[in-house]
């Protein structure tokens, strides 16, 4: 019988199969190949483990985070809308003819036409005015809840039952968000809405200091020579016998001293201008009375 | 199907690196691997370390396996590459320079009376040297044309003829040795 030898060794060894030895899986697994592949595998199975655990670490930060400052900012928009609701009442309680809400778009106007007279106490019937105009557009910011704006607001409204803020105004290159013109007041009058106007969210242990409604502290300032907000400095009408203001990088380093209490911190130190940040003030003074004092708090430098 | 089901399942266990469906897998197919393995090498011990490679190969790639109907070829077919490229590897070399083959188209049947066992044939096979042998596995075993397999070997197709046309007749003689001894 003839047969191709193609096919003779076709049909017989396509589908060869031969036994294997019985040591030869033991031999793949020692196999330095595998055995690599194997660790490899591994580190990728631990790093897969170590993005994961990371990935759920930091959002749990997030969360955490978010959950905290919507919690902070509740309660800061809390605290300020009752100081709004309080001031309100005052406001209907003084009874101020001329607070309605018309005066608004003639702010400025009005503060550049009063008196540049630096008499305090002489200015009466334009002041009273001239408070609740000022006043509006503060409250418009406080319910935007800006920290930065949200101190002056408060502070304007010890302004209502004062009779002297023109001056200040004026001094201050009459800031449209009046931020000066209310921390010029404070005169004398230690009521317990003047204690109230140092509840700001970054610095409310001041709340319990009744030395602290002396001074109007600003919490934050913007020095970039637009003419708004360009020196930090505390505003009082107070007479005192001693003053003296101190500024403190967050590291301690003292940055600037001032004794006059009109000349403020321009932001610089040694002729350059410092970074935006948080900031620490000291101001000890002597009142009227003899008795010393020592306000701190922090500023904010915003850039 | 029952077969299919279990082929199944074994290649989810190895594509999730469980080394039990790994040795079922290995249990299943190393005969036919080491079948595959013994064509293309001289000997038993290298076909046994063409297998570890080569299954090392198979549970490495498994997750580019995507139909497991498939797999039996598959695994085929890394066997037979990893059979080459340790050839190459091994800096044997697969091709012989062209021969001219005077009596090319010569008979190639033979008295055959379907009584030698396919060990001897493999034997025969074995004892080819490297570059014939391949070829003829490739070709004639395998079911390559010699377009598919000149490409394989980087080689031209009258090589690919002519040692498949003097592996045939390596073997026809030793068939015909083998036929008279017994």
């Amino acid at each position: 019988m003839k047969k191709h030898i193609d096919d003779i060794f076709k049909d017989k060894l396509e589908n060869f199969e031969a036994p294997v030895s019985d040591g030869l899986w033991d031999k793949i697994q020692q196999n330095p190949e595998w055995q690599q592949h194997l660790k490899r595998q591994k580190i990728r199975n631990l790093s897969i483990y170590a993005i994961l655990a990371v990935i759920v670490i930091s959002s749990c930060a997030v969360l955490l985070h978010q959950r905290n400052n919507t919690n902070n900012q509740d309660i800061e928009t809390s605290v300020i809308e009752e100081e709004i609701l309080t001031e309100n009442v005052q406001e209907t309680t003084t009874n101020q003819p001329n607070s309605n809400p018309d005066a608004m778009p003639t702010l400025t106007t009005d503060e550049t036409v009063a008196p540049a007279n630096p008499t305090p106490e002489t200015t009466d019937t334009p002041d009273a005015q001239n408070a609740t105009e000022t006043m509006i557009p503060a409250e418009d910011n406080s319910s935007v809840v800006n920290p930065t704006n949200t101190e002056p607001t408060i502070s304007q409204n010890n302004s209502v039952p004062e009779k002297s803020s023109e001056k200040t105004v004026h001094n201050n290159n009459s800031n449209n968000k009046s931020t000066q013109a209310a921390e010029s007041n404070n005169k004398s009058d230690k009521t317990p809405d003047g204690n109230e106007s140092f509840t700001t969210p970054s610095h409310p242990s001041e709340n319990a200091n009744p030395s602290s409604s002396l001074f109007s502290i600003p919490n934050a300032f913007t020095p970039n020579g637009d003419g708004l907000n360009d020196v930090f400095k505390p505003v009082t009408a107070a007479s005192l016998q001693q003053y003296q203001l101190d500024i403190f990088a967050i590291n301690g380093q003292h940055l600037f001293t001032s004794r006059n209490i009109e000349y403020g911190w321009n932001g610089e130190f040694q002729g350059s201008m410092m970074n935006g940040g948080n900031y620490i003030y000291v101001i000890k003074y002597r009142d009227s009375g003899g008795k010393e004092h020592i306000d701190k708090g922090q500023l904010l430098l915003i850039r | 199907m029952k077969r299919m089901i279990k082929d199944r399942d074994i290649v989810a266990g190895c594509k999730a690196d469980k080394p039990k469906s790994q040795r079922l897998l290995y249990d299943k197919y190393c005969r036919m691997v080491m079948g595959v393995a013994l064509r293309y090498c001289p000997n038993t011990t290298e076909a046994e370390d063409l297998v570890q490679e080569i299954f090392i190969k198979v549970f490495t790639n498994i997750h580019q396996l995507h139909d497991e109907v498939t797999l039996t070829s598959w695994i085929h077919t890394i066997a037979t590459h990893t059979c080459i490229d340790m050839l190459r590897a091994k800096k044997r070399p697969l091709t012989i320079p062209y021969e001219e083959m005077s009596n090319d188209i010569g008979d190639m049947s033979c008295n055959y009376y379907d009584d030698i066992p396919a060990e001897q044939l493999l034997a025969f096979v074995q004892e080819l040297p490297d570059g014939c042998r391949t070829i003829f596995n490739l070709c004639v075993i395998d079911g390559l044309n010699n377009e598919e397999v000149a490409a394989m070997l980087s080689c031209t197709e009258n090589t690919v003829r002519a040692q498949c046309c003097k592996a045939r007749k390596i073997l026809k003689t030793k068939i015909e040795k083998y036929e008279k001894t017994y």
